[in-house]
């Protein structure tokens, strides 16, 4: 079971987590840095999953398209090591045939992408054994085709594969400033009763676009709709992400000591 | 216009993050974004920044010092290499790795190579399966300030220019707790102590050395944890 707030395990922050005496509730690793890890990570991951309830989060099952070969059978290895309740991935592709783009993709959102999607979220879970939840990403533009919102479009997927989803609540403010609409209105739209889990994290300006870089503090307009967001749910377990420019350890737990308050007072 | 299968989606984006067919050439098959041509276009810059982002990550050092030889021909490498290797693993470090190969076969100075060298060779070892040999060490005679330049590019993104010529050699291991990279110079006595690991005697062809200073590296080498148990206890054996 995951619940309070968890933070990305990255390696930047193995020995000083491994260290402190300060509270962290469950830990997050990128799938894909762990399946097939040998050496340090291996090691690694042995020692925080004995501390740790550990979700693995991927970015690369691309089930918009197809996973790419051998990537199910060595999430399903992953899952069998750390025995998650649950894994997560993002509502995407990012692999086109042998292809892969180390990217997170919007695919169009339409009856047959959702069946695309809806097939593919069931094989993983066949495969892995455990629930799957995914997560709603940024989206920089609208891809020709699209039929559906993005809320109608996940809501679907949710309800025909019975996965959960991951509401990211930096995403969904980064595509509200980037389509010029309100974060209150795309959090109306958004598909709540299906939401497990939520992430918090930064976003970078890169000329007009607002980008999701995870190398930023997590802004004060995320945390509001963060507050909005328990307000409406109850206390999701909560996951603060870094990846680039990650400060002290110290400082991802300041963040998640706040989201921590934030879902005592707000849940 | 009626949205297209998702087979052609895939054909045409394939192409567009290529960079082999523009934004507009796309929209002709695949109907217009809402978003507009140019801000659908800007999905071939993000992957290309995403994959170009995967060797910087690994080789930062290197692309600093290929960039201040010749920055064209720098940004020439990269490309060239994403071109004949176009990313086929969801791992950014599988990715990429051989980049170090691709570097020393297109013509890159010395020094870059050797950074190169210097980072997969880091990247390699922190990855190599636990041995009760020396298989998961390595040592490195270099010809310029590798590991100097590699920190200093580390401490700061603003750094540029290229390593001394100053020669130097390297033994890179785990240690057998933390599992951290440890790098230390080697002395004559610790190279001469990882050969008996590996041959498990001592041999004619092995340098002259007192047997104290073997023993003298057998206990740097225990103190800085770059031996297994195992294999302290079969050094210890010999002398």
């Amino acid at each position: 079971m995951i619940a309070g707030v968890g933070i990305g395990l990255r390696k930047e922050l193995f020995e000083p987590l491994l260290a402190t005496s300060r509270h962290v509730d469950w830990l997050e690793v990128v799938s894909e840095n762990y399946i097939d890890a040998s050496g340090r990570a291996d090691v690694m991951l042995e020692r925080f999953a004995e501390r740790w309830p550990i979700v693995p989060h991927g970015v690369a099952l691309s089930v918009g398209s197809e996973a790419p070969p051998g990537y199910l059978d060595g999430l399903a290895a992953l899952v069998r090591r750390v025995a998650p309740p649950y894994i997560s991935d993002h509502a995407c592709y990012s692999s086109i045939g042998r292809r892969n783009y180390l990217d997170l993709l919007p695919l169009p959102r339409h009856g047959e992408a959702v069946a695309r999607v809806v097939r593919n979220s069931r094989a993983a879970m066949a495969a892995t054994g455990v629930p799957l939840v995914l997560e709603n990403i940024t989206t920089y533009a609208e891809m020709p085709g699209s039929t559906m919102s993005e809320a109608a479009f996940l809501a679907a997927i949710a309800e025909q594969a019975g996965v959960g989803l991951l509401l990211d609540v930096n995403n969904l403010y980064i595509n509200a400033v980037n389509q010029h609409r309100s974060a209150r209105d795309l959090l109306d739209e958004f598909p709540l009763r299906h939401v497990k889990q939520l992430h918090l994290a930064g976003h970078t300006w890169d000329g007009d676009l607002l980008l999701d870089t995870h190398a930023a503090p997590i802004a004060p307009e995320v945390w509001e709709l963060y507050i909005e967001v328990l307000e409406r749910c109850g206390p999701l377990p909560t996951l603060v992400e870094w990846d680039q420019h990650i400060p002290s350890l110290d400082a991802v737990l300041d963040e998640a000591d706040h989201a921590r308050e934030l879902m005592e007072r707000h849940g | 216009m009626t949205p297209v299968t998702l087979d052609v989606f895939f054909a045409e984006m394939a192409e567009l993050l290529a960079g082999r067919r523009t934004a507009a050439q796309c929209e002709t098959v695949l109907g217009r974004s809402p978003s507009g041509t140019d801000q659908f276009g800007v999905y071939a810059k993000l992957v290309d920044r995403q994959q170009q982002g995967a060797i910087a990550s690994l080789y930062g050092a290197a692309l600093v010092a290929a960039a201040s030889w010749n920055r064209i021909r720098a940004d020439e490498l990269r490309a060239g290499y994403l071109r004949e290797a176009p990313p086929s693993h969801w791992s950014p470090t599988v990715v990429a790795a051989p980049f170090a190969d691709y570097l020393e076969t297109h013509g890159a100075p010395v020094d870059v190579i050797e950074l190169a060298d210097y980072a997969r060779t880091r990247h390699d070892v922190l990855r190599a399966p636990a041995s009760d040999g020396i298989a998961g060490l390595a040592v490195r005679h270099y010809t310029y300030a590798v590991h100097e330049f590699t920190l200093a590019v580390e401490r700061s993104e603003q750094f540029a220019g290229r390593p001394a010529a100053t020669p130097s050699t390297w033994l890179f291991g785990r240690h057998r707790e933390t599992a951290k990279l440890v790098m230390v110079v080697p002395s004559l006595a610790i190279l001469v102590a990882l050969q008996l690991v590996e041959d498990d005697a001592w041999s004619a062809d092995l340098p002259a050395i007192e047997r104290t200073d073997v023993a003298t590296a057998v206990g740097f080498l225990d103190e800085h944890g770059l031996l297994s148990e195992v294999a302290l206890g079969r050094l210890r054996a010999l002398l």
